[in-house]
């Protein structure tokens, strides 16, 4: 998948998320509109209508969906993937314990004639 | 951030130690003064392209960097550290051993510079007051697995398996998910005989990393020395009092063992062309 | 509020001061005590020889206090170890730094109470449910007033919450600007166990260390390694359980 195509599908999925979410507040102010309604006529227990409850839970199935489709590619968590990033060299390489009195000086033979000083 | 920026930094994270590709890399960032996108890596760039700048015997470019650095961090220790190195680089140890000396005065506690004074050693060659300061150096700093590590090899130059299965030993508690002091550790086991551990330490880093040539090759050898010696029966073969075997496992797993190890060797070697495939086959006595 | 907020931090930066710098003994008994803990934690990574290996001579040197800094101080008992001049000066050095905390602490609580009590700052825009009463009229005793209502003593500690991520932004993470972890600090205060000042002592910890070490039961992570190999490989089911991962 080319970065372009990846990006404008993240688009899409992070759009879908939006309006699954604003569909969810909605269903919401339903449920509290609902819920004001009934008391106003004095019913006494109300449950919420049908479609309120699936307006809720679809809205967030589809929110869910497409917030997991919308972060890009996963990348693995194994510890062995996360080895494979490292090179014997790499690990076998002690940095604090490096020597510098080689044959790389020769190189580029220039030798101060002083020892180099902090000034 | 430019393409070699990010190239520089995962060198600096890998730890690997490339010079020659650094200075490379760096050369049109310096000089063009684009070092300064890397924002608040840009010391930490300075300081990678010194190094591998004293490695490539470049001074007068590892001389303008350390400029840049003393002129910010002026009289900071890691900059004098870096004095002590270039004079290591250019052939005045005793200097270097002077700067380190100082700032282990200044701060006892500072094992940035022990650390470069038992290097300093170990550039004169003088191993075994190398290894004596280290010993003294990971009695106080038991949990530093790089010295650890550094006298594990220090003792491999001299010969000293044991002792060197024994820093291993530390490594590996240290990290013990970490399949290539498993493999350092089985590799010393085998050159010291202890085929059983060495064939286990082999098998688990072929647990941790699937398809580990190195980690196949030492199954393949470690198997098939103890099916040699374990058949020949104890003590008739010349050599097997040498070898250590006692816990290696039975005859049957052993010898599916070093079947799979030949099967996923040939596995591996697939792609590669005939030649190498030929090599390998004839080792494997295909 | 930002500049309480910035002033407070610098103050904190101005009393705390830099902490004492171990010195290598400090750092070879920390050391030490970090080294049977990986052993204890790690053992089964290692063969059972080098295992035994390692737990006798840290069991002895633990026994023996060859890590401790001051060996002499093996055999006192804790009152002893306070009565060190070291110690002691540690010790009022931490109870320096919290009665320095303290005063400012009271200062700013007593300025806040002064300046933003009693009366209501802002109406909110939307109603809320009688839940968030307690939140937003501390302060307030006035039990029928409608939700709406802010008090000023909330809108300053709802202020106080929010402006966090400023601080983190402004004065970097780690700051102290932010009152929050004063006021946690003020309902803890009592049941404060440890001081932080107090002496650790060392031999005890290498003690106790000494008894888990010494209690392993020690088994090779690597037994069985043959047959997880095998299994991992497609070369063998996995007919037997397997006792530890």
């Amino acid at each position: 998948m080319s970065s372009s195509n990846d990006s404008g599908a993240k688009l899409i999925s992070k759009g879908i998320a939006v309006v699954a979410f604003l569909f969810m507040l909605h269903s919401g102010y339903s449920a509290r509109e609902y819920l004001l309604y009934s008391k106003s006529i004095g019913r006494q227990d109300p449950s919420l209508p049908i479609d309120i409850v699936l307006e809720c839970l679809g809205a967030l199935a589809v929110m869910t969906i497409a917030v997991v489709l919308g972060v890009g590619e996963l990348r693995p968590i194994s510890y062995e993937a996360e080895m494979k990033r490292y090179s014997v060299d790499g690990i076998y390489s002690r940095p604090s314990f490096q020597v510098f009195n080689h044959r790389g000086r020769f190189l580029h033979p220039l030798k101060p004639a002083v020892a180099i000083t902090e000034k | 951030m430019s393409s070699s920026l990010k190239l520089l930094a995962e060198i600096r994270q890998s730890s690997e130690r490339r010079p020659f590709e650094v200075l490379k890399l760096s050369e049109p960032l310096l000089n063009k003064g684009s070092i300064s996108q890397a924002g608040d890596d840009v010391w930490l760039v300075y300081e990678q392209v010194f190094i591998a700048a004293i490695d490539e015997g470049e001074i007068d470019v590892a001389k303008a960097v350390l400029e840049i650095l003393h002129k910010r961090f002026g009289g900071s220790q890691r900059v004098k550290r870096l004095y002590g190195m270039i004079n290591e680089a250019v052939g005045y140890p005793d200097e270097a051993k002077k700067l380190y000396d100082e700032m282990l005065e200044k701060d006892a506690t500072n094992v940035l510079a022990s650390k470069r004074l038992i290097a300093l050693l170990k550039s004169q060659g003088q191993y075994s007051i190398a290894i004596q300061e280290l010993v003294s150096y990971l009695d106080t700093h038991g949990n530093d697995f790089e010295a650890w590590l550094e006298l594990a090899h220090l003792y491999l130059a001299n010969h000293l398996y044991a002792q060197a299965a024994f820093c291993l030993e530390e490594v590996i508690l240290q990290q013990p998910a970490n399949h290539y002091f498993h493999l350092c550790y089985a590799e010393v086991n085998y050159t010291m005989g202890c085929l059983d551990i060495a064939l286990k330490e082999y098998l688990r880093v072929v647990e941790l990393s699937t398809d580990n040539v190195r980690g196949f090759y030492g199954i393949k050898l470690a198997a098939d020395r103890i099916l040699d010696i374990t058949s020949h029966g104890a003590g008739k073969s010349r050599d097997s009092s040498h070898f250590k075997v006692e816990n290696a496992p039975q005859k049957a797993t052993l010898e599916r063992l070093s079947q799979l190890a030949t099967e996923r060797l040939v596995a591996i070697y697939s792609g590669t062309n005939d030649a190498t495939k030929k090599t390998v086959e004839a080792w494997l006595k295909l | 509020m930002v500049l309480v907020g910035v002033f407070r931090h610098q103050l904190t930066i101005l009393m705390t001061g830099q902490p004492p710098k171990p010195d290598v003994k400090d750092i070879r008994q920390g050391k030490a005590l970090l080294r049977g803990q990986t052993l204890a934690q790690n053992n089964s990574y290692i063969p059972t020889a080098a295992f035994i290996e390692r737990k006798k001579y840290l069991c002895q040197a633990y026994e023996d206090g060859t890590y401790l800094k001051d060996k002499a101080s093996k055999d006192k008992s804790p009152t002893d170890l306070m009565a060190d001049p070291k110690n002691m000066e540690v010790m009022m050095d931490g109870m320096k730094k919290q009665m320095m905390g303290i005063v400012p602490q009271t200062l700013i609580m007593g300025w806040i109470q002064f300046f933003f009590s009693g009366f209501i700052l802002i109406k909110l825009p939307f109603p809320l449910g009688l839940r968030f009463k307690q939140m937003l009229q501390s302060g307030i005793m006035t039990p029928n007033m409608d939700v709406k209502w802010v008090s000023s003593l909330s809108w300053y500690f709802i202020n106080l919450f929010g402006l966090r991520g400023v601080f983190a932004l402004i004065l970097g993470g780690e700051n102290s600007a932010d009152g929050t972890r004063d006021m946690t600090a003020m309902s803890t205060m009592g049941a404060m166990g440890q001081q932080p000042g107090q002496p650790q002592d060392f031999n005890k910890q290498f003690l106790s260390m000494k008894d888990n070490l010494s209690i392993i039961y020690h088994e090779w992570d690597l037994e069985n390694v043959e047959q997880r190999v095998l299994v991992k490989y497609g070369k063998q089911q996995r007919i037997f359980k397997s006792t530890r991962k």
